[in-house]
């Protein structure tokens, strides 16, 4: 009796003590694999921001009339933004899985060296979809940017010969 | 004597049996409690992500919107510039009290707009049966109130992006248009 007492009294401790190491090791499990794919959801989240929205920050910060072009260095596209007249240009290009930038000399050849990395892509291409609009797409998306002061330099000018 | 020795003995014996368990079984219990609570915890933070992937999505689809807008001067260039295999619709619409901007305060009497809707999948890729739906509302604005016929050449356009019915970013916008409606 007392045998099956203190069996009874071992048993129920180790069912106890295994019940909290199995929930503790299962919160630990469900914690690091949330922990992990919540730093995944945010490192993509960075990047489609990166990618996407830097492009369109450099549009806007450079934009002048004629100051988007589209070249193509050994059948790749890069796009060239110019924003004042010294010469110098912003040549944005996709080079050994990275989208890349470097500031320039207009005319001259890329200098992947020198360049910045903007966010990790394995696809970049440009194209103009109407005048003045451009679309770039690389694997975070597709984004659409609009040269504005063309526009406005089209108005100010029908405005004056209107005056005249 | 003997007898009751031992019968005390076991009556204790029984005590400290009993308050062990009842000490285990609470401890149990407020471990079982601390593991929900972490559980909730856990799933609450991921459903932040995930929302916070949406925002990220909608936020750039109504960005590239805007831009679209931007580029456009009536409702058929910008459909034309956002239909991709076939994604997109345009329709005309009267304008009623139904509208997503509350803020906004238009006319008492019902304007003609038109509607440009598009959509898009998780990845934002265009898709004509997509998670995310576009809906830009192109308003013009008219000289001398609605029903002028003259046009300022403003156009205000309303977007408002929705995953799965559910409204996630609202963004509002104009373009001068050189050509009137």
């Amino acid at each position: 009796m007392k045998r099956n007492v203190s069996f009874l009294t071992g048993f129920f401790t180790i069912v106890v003590a295994g019940l909290v190491l199995a929930g503790f090791f299962l919160a630990v499990v469900f914690g690091a694999q949330t922990y992990r794919d919540i730093v995944a959801g945010q490192t993509e989240n960075d990047q489609t921001r990166a990618l996407l929205s830097y492009l369109t920050t450099c549009a806007r910060a450079n934009d002048a009339e004629g100051a988007v072009e589209i070249i193509y260095e050994h059948g790749a596209p890069v796009l060239v933004i110019t924003g004042d007249d010294s010469g110098y240009c912003l040549r944005i290009y996709h080079q050994d899985g990275c989208l890349v930038e470097d500031y320039g000399r207009a005319g001259t050849e890329l200098n992947p060296s020198a360049a910045q990395i903007i966010g990790e892509t394995g696809s970049f291409q440009v194209e103009e979809v109407t005048e003045n609009t451009y679309a770039v797409t690389t694997d975070a998306g597709r984004v659409l940017f609009h040269v504005r002061s063309v526009v406005a330099v089209e108005s100010m000018e029908a405005a004056a010969d209107g005056w005249e | 004597m003997a007898g009751n020795d031992s019968g005390g003995r076991d009556k204790n014996r029984k005590l400290h049996s009993t308050a062990f368990y009842i000490e285990a079984l609470v401890l149990a219990a407020v471990f079982v409690i601390v593991i929900l609570v972490l559980t909730k915890v856990f799933a609450l933070s991921r459903q932040m992500s995930a929302g916070a992937r949406l925002l990220t999505c909608a936020v750039h689809l109504a960005e590239n919107t805007a831009e679209a807008v931007s580029a456009s001067d009536s409702p058929q260039a910008l459909y034309e510039l956002l239909d991709e295999d076939g994604n997109a619709q345009i329709y005309q619409k009267t304008l009623t009290q139904d509208f997503p901007f509350p803020d906004y305060v238009y006319p008492d009497s019902e304007w003609e707009c038109s509607k440009v809707l598009a959509w898009y999948d998780g990845e934002m890729n265009p898709a004509p049966e997509g998670v995310f739906l576009v809906d830009i509302t192109w308003l013009p604005e008219e000289e001398n109130g609605a029903g002028s016929g003259r046009n300022v050449g403003l156009a205000r356009c309303f977007i408002a992006v929705y995953w799965n019915g559910e409204p996630v970013y609202t963004l509002e916008t104009a373009v001068y248009r050189r050509q009137g409606l």
